[in-house]
């Protein structure tokens, strides 16, 4: 791995690659919201020690909210069908923090698996995720808890930390990172000497809500699917699904028809799991008819269902969906009570 | 690129009405080239499209010995039911498949076999048991017990006629009671209930049951009184699907996706699930 100084600021930094003709995609604001998007101009985008994270994840740049996968048109007896491409241009995704690029080392075991989802596998090819550590943290985050740290390295192509004086460091953790350092170069001095460990980011990393035990929250799960708690814990819970379609790590879709007179594409869209309609059959039947069973199938997917098949967490602790939940419903605070009672 | 969202074209031939509500298509690939390349096995399912109106699972309800078409039965439900439903001999609906696990055929070879079917569920053991009868000197004995609610919600007539006749098939049916009509010379009485008269012998035989969820629990709880063990007993898991390729998320019962873990499942992998479906 290499090691850079940035000898900019981060502004400088985004002009650079946005002059190189790139196409760079960072946190800014859309109305009052925080939220990746292309940028034009380098000071559209938020330095990086203005905002904990952005509201929405960068998962929609691999998996869109809605795009086409199939188009097609029919007259009578005529039917012409066509594959929808996913954009294959190059990406550079900027300042985003640890916890989402660690998400995608996660989602790509669910679209790269026996069959090749290509429409999520070829964004992902053509992005370079150019993260920057954490510098502050609020009540809601919890990565340490899974594994992560604010300045985690996981499935970023780039890490910028800061050192003491405040200058960029760039650690280089991929060819297409080193891609992206070689083209604008000029802005680089590669570091030869140890570089000092940032008290900041242990402070914090100390700072976070204490550690779950994800080991013994699964060992609670494995033996408690049919726990009263379930009801307990989640009676609050609307079903308004904002935690699923804020997360990082949530995958679910939909495939669905849209047609204009004898036009049509076939979608996928964004779903979640706390919705009633997910699981309902035709016949009437559905298996998780009521949202304790919905809710417990949430926590169920991300510390147990995941781990089980592909030995892997589904949950980056970015704390999302605590602070979007309308009800204070917080994934760290029921997995840490429910494994606290002895139901097992 | 590779678009597994992507379906194949294909032609209906040929329509029969099963029942008030059911239909048969047999189709036919459009393009000579995939006609050509497709293979499937008993048990597996695929995503059927009427452009506009979206996707449905149906099982392969024809047997894989039957080269050069599929078929599929379909029970009218819903947005996508309704539209197949209007469709006729010579329009082009979509299919995405074979997709899931299969019937373990192999592992039947030599063995008695009871198939279980109730209503539609007949769909998915009409595969298996053709690719059985066209293999006919590989098995013992075959018994094949079906049932509807009533007569004329029964599937497949002209089969069950030649299942009947064939003197190398053990073949009972039945109706729910009240669902009988003046003529009717088979069985009355709820298929679970039936099968417990029967009392198939488990000595060297798989159960394959398929039906409506509340049928294949009782079948399930029978042919474990009758001395089945679970790893003879065979059935499907229906759970809903869209996309069929363990990505949507939406068959999970477990760890488990029902599209590619399934949907085939022994009763003993069945005890090893959440009972989530
Ligand atoms: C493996 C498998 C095999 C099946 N085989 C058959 C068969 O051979 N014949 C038959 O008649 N039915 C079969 N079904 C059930 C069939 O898929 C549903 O009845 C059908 O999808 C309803 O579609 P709809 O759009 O008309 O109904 P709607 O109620 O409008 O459905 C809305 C959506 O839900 C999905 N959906 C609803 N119920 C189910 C369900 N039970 N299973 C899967 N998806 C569902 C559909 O894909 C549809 O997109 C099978 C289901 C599975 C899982
Ligand atoms: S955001 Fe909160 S209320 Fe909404 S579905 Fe998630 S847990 Fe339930
Ligand atoms: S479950 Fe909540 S904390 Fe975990 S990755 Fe998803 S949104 Fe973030
Ligand atoms: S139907 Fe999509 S995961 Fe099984």
């Amino acid at each position: 791995m290499k090691i850079y100084k940035l000898k900019t600021g981060y502004t400088e930094f985004l002009g650079a690659l946005l002059q190189k003709g790139k196409n760079v995609i960072a946190p800014r604001f859309a109305g009052r919201t925080l939220l990746f998007g292309k940028i034009d101009k380098a000071e559209e985008a938020v330095l990086p020690e203005k905002y904990i994270n952005t509201v929405r994840s960068a998962k929609e740049f691999m998996f869109p909210v809605t795009e086409a996968v199939v188009e097609f048109s029919f007259r009578n007896k005529d039917v012409k069908i066509h594959d929808a491409h996913p954009e294959e241009d190059e990406k550079l995704i900027v300042g985003l923090r640890p916890c989402d690029a660690a998400a995608f080392t996660i989602t790509d075991d669910i679209f790269n698996y026996e069959y090749k989802d290509e429409f999520y596998l070829t964004r992902r090819r053509n992005a370079a995720l150019i993260t920057f550590a954490c510098e502050s943290i609020d009540e809601a985050c919890f990565c340490t808890s899974v594994g992560l740290k604010p300045d985690s390295i996981q499935g970023s192509d780039i890490l910028f930390k800061k050192n003491s004086a405040g200058t960029y460091i760039a650690y280089v953790n991929s060819e297409k990172g080193q891609k992206v350092i070689d083209s604008v170069k000029e802005l680089f001095e590669e570091v030869i000497e140890v570089v000092e460990d940032i008290p900041l980011y242990r402070d914090l990393e100390n700072k976070m809500r204490s550690p779950l035990d994800t080991v013994k929250i699964k060992e609670w799960l494995d033996k408690n699917f049919e726990s009263p708690l379930w009801d307990e814990y989640s009676s609050r819970c609307l079903g308004c699904g904002s935690c699923a379609y804020l997360c990082p790590t949530c995958h679910c879709f939909d495939i669905v028809d849209e047609t204009k007179y004898s036009q049509g594409l076939r979608r996928k869209n964004w779903d979640a799991c706390q919705f009633p309609l997910f699981t309902l059959h035709a016949s009437g039947h559905n298996p998780r008819e009521v949202q304790s069973k919905r809710y417990r199938q949430r926590v169920m997917h991300k510390f147990k269902y995941y781990s089980d098949r592909f030995n892997k967490t589904l949950c980056t602790g970015c704390g999302r969906c605590v602070r979007s939940c309308p009800v204070n419903l917080d994934i760290y605070q029921v997995v840490s009570e429910l494994t606290k009672e002895e139901t097992a | 690129m590779n678009n597994i969202y992507k379906p194949y074209l294909a032609k209906i031939d040929e329509v029969r009405q099963e029942t008030p509500d059911t239909k048969t298509f047999r189709l036919s690939f459009t393009d000579p080239e995939e006609a050509e390349k497709f293979s499937f096995k008993a048990g597996q399912f695929g995503e059927y499209s009427s452009f506009g109106d979206g996707e449905s699972t149906f099982c392969i309800a024809s047997s894989p010995t039957r080269k050069g078409y599929i078929e599929c039965s379909f029970k009218v439900v819903g947005k996508v039911t309704n539209a197949l439903k209007n469709k006729d001999v010579g329009d082009v609906i979509g299919f995405r498949g074979p997709y899931g696990n299969s019937f373990p055929i192999e592992d039947m070879r030599g063995k008695n076999l009871i198939f279980v079917g109730g209503g539609i569920g007949l769909a998915p053991l009409r595969s298996l048991i053709w690719n059985c009868l066209d293999l006919r000197q590989e098995f013992g004995r075959i018994t094949i017990l079906y049932g509807a609610r009533s007569v004329s919600d029964l599937c497949y007539k002209d089969e069950l006629k030649e299942w009947e006749e064939r003197s190398d098939v053990d073949f009972v049916k039945t109706v729910d009671p009240g669902g009988e009509t003046s003529d009717w010379d088979g069985k009355i009485g709820f298929v679970p209930t039936v099968l417990k008269e029967l009392a198939p012998e488990p000595e060297n035989t798989v159960a394959i049951t398929c039906g409506p969820p509340i049928m294949i629990k009782f079948v399930l709880a029978n042919l474990s009184e009758l001395g089945f063990k679970p790893e003879q007993v065979v059935t499907t898991l229906e759970n809903r699907m869209k996309c069929g390729l363990g990505k949507c998320g939406r068959c999970n019962v477990g760890k488990t996706y029902v599209c590619i873990d399934g949907p085939v499942f022994t009763a003993r992998e069945l005890e090893a699930l959440p009972v989530d479906f």
